[in-house]
């Protein structure tokens, strides 16, 4: 629960323009209550967070993906100075010793302003390619738990919305952040804008990141060691890897990306409303990307647009976005694609005293095509395909208020249609909250979400390797798709309870229990023959499979929230134990061909119980916020998680016990953030992030992560 | 692995280097911009309080108290922890109630008498109402409250918000009873409640 006060900053001017109003208009001013937006969210049925522009800019965060560390049950590891994994509540590194690209976050929704930003590759958010920055935020919302009846598809364990900023005032808007610090981190931000009346304003803004990495050296699975300015890497099969220069033309740069938006909206009838916004943005960062059986990081760029239509006319709400581009996930030759992604969305409310009932439809298209890029006959691209995600989607949100509204029960219901497989799931979210009196309230969700499928496990075609047998006769081992996988779905029952415990505290407590089963990964399965002309090829599959393991996670999270006169306090933790039933630490089916297959496959496990050590089990932080003295503000924040072990699928296929396993020391990781006002909106701040100095990397033989002391301004006429 | 060097955590006090340097062209145009409009008057969005705090400040125009209560010092009391009280303080600055000085005195709610002429009760004590209004009965003070249906259980006048709106919800009869008289101004702005 976030609670923002920020009356100690009352603008006198305003308060003149007051005391010139009649009693009459004085009740006519549209006001924000601080204490009304706390009461929303201490009603909210499901696990909800929200940070503001206000929290996030107290906090001196320097980017949307490092304010995530503010919310409650989110894991923020860095990788490389700027970019990280962000996983919520874990289900991280599952199943584990699995290339990076099936273990990084593709179960949690991204979302500005509603408009998905989900990249259907292999599923997931690539956060460098968000076109917006800290300056385009107002907030952010989090929601924790499956949440696909309500957001669609793909909030297979929450939905991050991150919701853009519009001007408030008629006139003129400019808003500018930069601030730069250690390791040639440089942020700015800058928005302009002019709001011509109540129904018209317009917003033009843009941002431009470079930082450099902490460190020069690359870790090397085969040789399990770093190297700096390497001349050559040993690949998985101990060939040499020698277009180093190629693969990494910037190895000092961690990132380097700008962009550009547009925001119209115009509102030319009450209840009628329009917003537009489009934008594009450069790309480029060292982090990890994908699998590059050499390195953990890829230098991986983009090079995307897009445009979002918003209408809400009465009751009914239309969205329309398209995105698309051109990415490539490695600097390798044959990691790059170019990609199309159009959503629509049509929802109608209406309600009627203690009763609303909100109908919508959805459809979404994502088209992926990397044959421009690949040799069709050698299949050397990334998945030498066009490929097309389609989801339909048939939904209905009912809410009912019932015992003087104390009782309210809230139910969603969505039947998504895929294309692969083809076939449709249902997503649930059934919610009820019931307020023990104004200051306590009890809740309970029981929800089920599937995961859409990607580009990558239904299409690929990829030819990994060939070598000659005999005479005329050839192995090829090659990736490939299929188009029926079952789509992973996560079943979640979950209960909290919120409280204004004194005046001054505030108290949220969530207990969860979350299973999600069909996981995918490459599996070595049965190998067929092929006839050539005159050579024969035994192909040895490596297939997107579906893995019988059943994922099982309980934990639960406890916020509180201090809020005095100049001191606010929000200090949050979480504790998560995860399982695996039927999981077996290999990657070939029983009749693939590799030694002792028909004993050690991935079916090997079943029965068994396995615990997943790659997420923490304890992680939270705290956020303290001191207002020294009217124009001095002081914070400090704290990021911790305990120790874990991650598994690379280097493990399995090293299989020595030490290369591909690398065990995270816990971490404490505090920062602070002084601001000094000299005049209203004007702010000068300096940052110290990782005060302990605690060098240690937090992902697996990832980057350092030492010191860093930022300075900036941050200006709001 | 290379441990980094202390050189490089300082990198960006190299202050001479920045100017020279192409990324921070962007910069040196942001802040020609901050120093054109730095003493530029602008405003902030409202918080309720701003406004709260006029609106009591306009309820002495509207109210009248019986003449023992029209000597010495205007008092406006606050009962728990506000942001009120600063709002209040800050606007009330340099204004008066007739030729009157106007204070801002706070109280616990267990306090035994209410010496002032308006009581506001911050919604932290709202559980409080009841008995307060029950040891001032018959005083010749206004009590303001801010939370749904205080007005039924002894408040005068009631902030409640509605639909991003303030609303007055006004009990004449327990106005009446403490012997003020509200001008029908303010009576037709409320909501009047029994």
């Amino acid at each position: 629960m976030t609670v923002t006060h920020c009356y100690s900053q009352q603008d006198s001017t305003k308060m003149a323009a007051y005391a010139d109003l009649s009693l009459k208009d004085l009740l006519n001013v549209k006001i924000v209550s601080a204490s009304k937006k706390a009461e929303l969210l201490f009603d909210a049925p499901l696990s909800a967070s929200v940070i503001t522009r206000e929290d996030i800019r107290r906090a001196g965060s320097t980017s949307i993906m490092e304010a995530l560390r503010l919310v409650p049950g989110m894991i923020v590891r860095e990788q490389s100075n700027g970019n990280y994994d962000i996983h919520l509540r874990g289900m991280d590194n599952v199943p584990p010793n699995a290339p990076f690209d099936i273990t990084s976050n593709t179960t949690t929704l991204v979302m500005i302003d509603n408009r998905p930003v989900y990249n259907y590759l292999r599923g997931g958010t690539f956060w460098e390619t968000l076109p917006i920055d800290l300056n385009d935020v107002e907030k952010i919302e989090v929601v924790r738990g499956p949440a696909a009846a309500l957001y669609g598809p793909n909030a297979v364990n929450g939905v991050i919305n991150i919701i853009t900023r519009q001007a408030t005032k008629d006139g003129l808007y400019l808003v500018a952040n930069m601030q730069q610090g250690s390791n040639l981190t440089y942020v700015n931000n800058i928005s302009a804008g002019y709001r011509f009346n109540k129904k018209l304003n317009i917003i033009a803004s843009g941002n431009y990141q470079a930082r450099d990495r902490t460190q020069l050296s690359y870790f090397e699975f085969n040789r399990n060691r770093a190297f700096e300015y390497p001349s050559y890497f040993l690949n998985f099969q101990g060939d040499t890897i020698h277009n180093i220069d190629q693969r990494y033309p910037d190895k000092a740069m961690s990132m380097d990306k700008y962009a550009g938006n547009l925001f119209v909206n115009y509102e030319p009838a009450e209840k009628t409303k329009f917003n537009i916004s489009m934008g594009a943005q450069r790309s480029t960062v060292q982090r990890v990307s994908t699998e590059n059986e050499a390195t953990p990081l890829s230098t991986a760029s983009s090079s995307t647009h897009y445009a979002d239509l918003r209408a809400t006319v009465k009751s009914f709400t239309a969205q329309l976005s398209y995105n698309g581009g051109t990415q490539a996930t490695d600097a390798d030759p044959g990691r790059k694609y170019d990609f199309s992604i159009t959503n629509a969305n049509l929802e109608y409310n209406f309600s009627k005293g203690n009763f609303s009932i909100k109908p919508g439809l959805s459809y979404s298209t994502a088209i992926y095509d990397d044959r421009k890029y690949s040799d069709l006959v050698l299949k050397n691209g990334l998945f030498n395909a066009r490929g097309n995600i389609i989801t339909k989607s048939a939904s209905i949100r009912a809410e009912y208020k019932l015992l003087n509204n104390r009782l309210r029960l809230v139910a969603g219901f969505a039947s998504n249609t895929f294309n692969h497989p083809d076939s449709t799931y249902i997503s649930y979210q059934l919610a009820t909250t019931y307020k023990i009196s104004k200051k306590h309230l009890l809740r309970a969700v029981y929800s089920r979400a599937p995961r859409s499928s990607n580009i990558f496990d239904s299409y690929v075609t990829k030819t990994v390797a060939i070598f000659p047998e005999s005479n005329n006769r050839y192995v090829r081992e090659g990736l490939e798709g299929d188009a029926n996988l079952k789509l992973l779905t996560a079943d979640m029952f979950e209960a909290g309870y919120r409280g204004n415990i004194t005046k001054k505290w505030d108290i949220d407590v969530e207990v969860f229990d979350i299973r999600a089963r069909n996981y995918t990964t490459p599996v070595l399965s049965r190998a067929y023959t092929e006839l050539n002309g005159a050579d024969t090829i035994d192909v040895w599959p490596i297939r997107a499979t579906n893995l019988p393991a059943i994922l099982h996670q309980r934990g639960f999270t406890v916020s509180l929230t201090w809020s005095g006169k100049k001191l606010q306090a929000k200090p949050f933790i979480t504790w998560q134990h995860t399982t695996a039933k039927n999981y077996a630490p290999y990657i070939n089916s029983a009749d693939a061909p590799a030694p002792y297959a028909a004993q050690a496959n991935i079916y090997s496990g079943m029965g068994s119980t396995t615990s997943i050590k790659s997420t923490p089990a304890l992680f939270g932080g705290a956020s303290v916020n001191y207002a020294l003295l009217p124009k001095l503000n002081l914070n400090m924040t704290a990021y911790y998680y305990s120790s874990q072990t991650y598994y690379h699928v280097s493990n399995i296929i090293f299989n020595d016990g030490v290369r591909g396993i690398d065990t995270i020391k816990a971490k404490l990781i505090l920062n602070a953030s002084v601001s000094y006002m000299p005049a209203k909106g004007l702010h000068f701040f300096c940052s110290g992030k990782n005060l302990l100095g605690n060098q240690s990397r937090e992902f697996f033989h990832t980057d350092a992560v030492p010191f860093m002391l930022l300075a900036g301004i941050n200006y709001e006429f | 692995m290379k441990t980094p060097k202390l050189s490089r955590i300082f990198s960006f006090i190299r202050l001479p280097q920045w100017i020279f340097f192409k990324r921070l062209r962007p910069l040196v145009l942001l802040f020609g911009l901050v120093l054109l409009n730095t003493f530029t008057a602008h405003a902030q969005q409202p918080a309720d309080y701003a406004i709260q705090a006029n609106i009591i400040y306009r309820f002495t125009k509207y109210i009248d108290w019986p003449e023992n209560k029209k000597t010495g010092d205007f008092i406006i009391g606050i009962v728990g922890d506000s942001p009120l009280t600063d709002e209040l303080k800050s606007f009330i600055a340099n204004k008066t109630v007739g030729n009157r000085k106007i204070v801002i005195k706070t109280f616990p709610s267990s306090a035994e008498a209410y010496p002032c002429h308006i009581l506001f009760i911050s919604e932290d004590e709202s559980s409080s109402l009841k008995k307060i209004a029950a040891r001032t009965s018959g005083n010749s003070l206004l009590l303001v409250s801010e939370s749904e249906g205080l007005a039924q259980k002894g408040s005068c006048i009631n902030f409640v918000i509605v639909a991003d709106h303030l609303k007055l919800e006004i009990n004449k009869n327990n106005i009446e009873e403490r012997n003020l008289n509200i001008a029908s101004e303010l009576l037709q702005l409320g909501k009047l409640v029994k």
